[in-house]
Parts: C-alpha cells; structure tokens; sequence
C-alpha cells in the first residue's frame, strides 16, 4: 500500500462517523437490485418489456446457478471464475435461442440487452465465488434474481402508466396476438413524454429511492 | 485457502474447462438444431403477417413469400446484402411489388423498411421492420403517432415533387416527430429510394425467376 493511502486509511480511522459521513443508502438488497436492474433500464419503458428481460433474466440466472452447482466439486476454486463465465455466456445463449423459437417478436425487442445478461456481476457474481453449499447458492441467486425483477416491473409500471397511460401495451409481443390486452388509463399522446425517454428511467429510480427512505425510516420511527 | 500441495495441476484444470465447454458448446448446438426450424418458421410468419397488414389478399392471388427475388442495389435499397423483392400478382399479371430495405441513416442506426408499391408506382403502404430508435421519441411512428406511415399511401415519385420528399421544417411534405427530425426524415429518404428503385428495374422485377424458399 503507498504511503499516501496509508496515511487516508488512519486518518479514516481516527474520525468519528458523522451523519454526513454515512451512506445514502445502506448496501441493503434493494441497492443491489438497483445496480442489477441498471444495464437494462432501457426495457423499462413498457410492462411487457420489463416483464420479458425479467423472463430472460430469471431464467438464465437459475440455469447458470444449477449448472454450477452441479460441477462445484469438479471445478477446483482457481478455475470457477472461468467455469462461471462459460456457464453464464452458454445460459445467455440458450435464452436467446429459447427467445427466438418461442417468443421471436421480443426476442427482436430484447435484442442486445440478451448478450448483456452476461456481463451482470452483481446478480452473477457469488457464482465465481461459489460457496460449497448449493442450497445457499440457489437461495441467494434466487433471491437476487427475484428483487432485481421487483425493481424492474416496479419502474415499468410507473414509467408506462404515466408515460402512456397504459399498462401491458404491446402484450401481443410476450403472450401471443391471440392473447394480447391492455389497459387504458388516458390517450397516449397525452402521456408525460419524459418518463419514457431514458432520463425517466433514472427520475424513476430517484423517486423509488426517496419513498423506500421514506418508508424505511417511518418504520424505524 | 489453497496451499501449494493442494492445488492440482494447471493441465487437469484446463483439461476439466475444456470439457465443460466442449460439453456446453455441444448442447448449445444440440438446442439450436432442435430450434432451427421453428426459428424459421416464426420468422417466416411474422413476415407474412406484415406483408398481410401492407397488401389486401384480396389485391394478389399469388404466394407472396415464394414469389420473390434478391437483388443488390446498395445505393437505392441501403445495402450490400442483395434486398428481397416480393411479387404481387393477379391472375399472372403483375400488380405491385413489396421492397424490405436498409435506411442506413437512422438516429440510432439502420431501420428497416418493407414499401409496397402498385404496378402503376403508387404507395400502397409502408412498415418499419426493424430500428433502434430512441424510445419516446424517434419511435413515434410506432407509439405516438401510429398514423404517420399512413400518410405515404398513394403517394409516387412524382408526387409531390422530389424537392417536397423530406420534413415540413425542410420545405417537404412530412410531419417530423416532437423532438426527433433525424427519424422521419430517414424514413421519408428510404421511401423515395425504394420508389426510384421500383422505378428503374419494374420491368426487370417480374420476369426474373423466383428463389428457391430456403430460409
């Protein structure tokens, strides 16, 4: 360590936190599935976007999980970082296929952000680090997966009701035409043009982040 | 931690991840071989469901997807792949023709067109297949304003003037979107394009033999 950081790292020591010193936000789970859900923001626009990388998601995170679980005692630890990232990129691949041969038309809209599921470490990473357990390792990847998609339907549902007073447009894309239905609170060109654009996205989770404080801290209260 | 009389050979580690690639990679192969020809199948379907919306089954008695060809205009149809081309025709007579084309020129990419055109030279319709478009705004033909791609129907090269194919804020004929010019200006170009390529090769458009259905 240089001298320098030395030299911080005391200096942190010896202060005493003050109120400004501590974090906005604990790491608690709810960060965390902030930071998971950040890379596919974009597919928070509409229900039915959220609800379809939420599909891809969920369902890659739970065969990545399995799969490692099934070869934890083959794999030495040096080598599970390595076999980590075969498994996630092989999950990712087969979803995308899955996507194409069962649901084409989101498999279209996903396009790129199927690939990105890849590259998640907050919801990927305890598989390189995987404990010698399997039941904690499905148990924190399934609990991690499941409040990612909690912050993501959230968002979706927000943004696509004021941006487009609607909810579940375009539902034809996941269920099928023959299944397709939406609800129409108002006129979508009278909709709040901003929450749809991608800066709406970040208000959103702003907005979450003040209530989920707000709600936290009543409760203490 | 792992010690160093404990840690196994670096060749039995590669050899272990060499097997569980070669073994994922065998399955991945073993679903996409299941998968294929459904993949194609739904590939197939959506596109005729689009042509379906563009051309009235009643405007053609031919199979549209079997009676098309692929020709490279880079220049006009945006590019280098050779475009597909499907025939409408009408009691063996020619009617009109869909082009799926590239506008190259997109806000966030390439988008994708299919134009019909009559045998005249007339817009029966235009779809956007494909774009990255900024959602919100430069998707507005999809979600804001559904009718704007209506307003192409009936147009030709002639009309209005070539001066007149692009934005209102330009001097042409065409809405452009709330905050986004880029979009319906491409668009308005890949149209035009389309036209005076439809325009150029009509008569070599319906005597050149279909292609084989293989995708």
């Amino acid at each position: 360590m240089r001298p320098s950081a030395i030299a911080y790292s005391r200096c942190r020591q010896n202060q005493t936190m003050t109120s400004s010193d501590k974090p906005i936000l604990e790491p608690s789970w709810v960060l965390r599935a902030v930071i998971a859900v950040c890379p596919f923001i974009a597919m928070s626009d509409t229900v039915i976007d959220a609800l379809g990388i939420s599909v891809a998601m969920f369902t890659m995170v739970m065969i990545s999980t399995l799969l490692m679980i099934a070869v934890i005692h083959v794999i030495p630890a040096s080598g599970r970082w390595i076999a980590a990232v075969l498994i996630t990129s092989s999950a990712a691949a087969a979803v995308a296929v899955a996507f194409d041969a069962w649901a084409h038309v989101m498999h279209d809209r996903l396009n790129v952000f199927l690939a990105m599921l890849v590259c998640n470490p907050v919801l990927l990473a305890d598989l390189g680090f995987a404990p010698q357990r399997p039941t904690n390792l499905l148990r924190r990847s399934l609990m991690r997966a499941l409040s990612a998609i909690w912050i993501l339907v959230g968002l979706s549902l927000g943004r696509e009701l004021v941006g487009r007073g609607s909810l579940l447009h375009d539902s034809g894309a996941l269920f099928g035409d023959h299944h397709a239905f939406e609800i129409a609170a108002f006129r979508s060109d009278m909709g709040f043009l901003l929450a749809m654009l991608a800066p709406g996205a970040f208000f959103a989770i702003g907005i979450a982040f003040a209530l989920y404080q707000r709600i936290t801290r009543t409760d203490k209260e | 931690m792992d010690t160093q009389a404990n840690t196994p050979p670096r060749f039995r580690l590669a050899l272990t991840l060499a097997g569980l690639a070669a073994i994922l990679t065998l399955t991945l192969a073993a679903l996409a071989h299941v998968t294929h020809e459904r993949i194609a199948r739904n590939r197939q379907a959506w596109l005729l469901q689009r042509l379906d919306a563009l051309i009235a089954p009643e405007s053609h008695d031919n199979d549209l997807f079997t009676d098309r060809i692929r020709l490279a205009a880079p220049d006009l149809l945006g590019t280098d792949v050779p475009a597909e081309v499907f025939r409408i025709r009408k009691s063996g007579a020619p009617a009109g023709v869909a082009i799926r084309s590239v506008v190259p020129d997109g806000y966030r990419g390439p988008i994708e067109l299919l134009t019909a055109i009559r045998y005249d030279g007339t817009l029966i319709g235009v779809q956007v297949l494909h774009h990255n478009e900024t959602p919100g705004l430069g998707d507005a033909f999809e979600s804001r304003d559904p009718q704007w791609l209506q307003h192409f129907q009936g147009l030709s090269l002639n009309h209005p003037p070539q001066q007149r194919w692009t934005v209102r804020k330009e001097g042409g004929d065409f809405d452009a979107f709330t905050g986004a010019t880029t979009t319906p200006r491409a668009i308005v170009k890949g149209v035009r394009r389309a036209l005076e390529f439809y325009a150029a090769e009509r008569d070599r458009l319906f005597t050149l033999p279909s292609e084989s259905n293989d995708d």
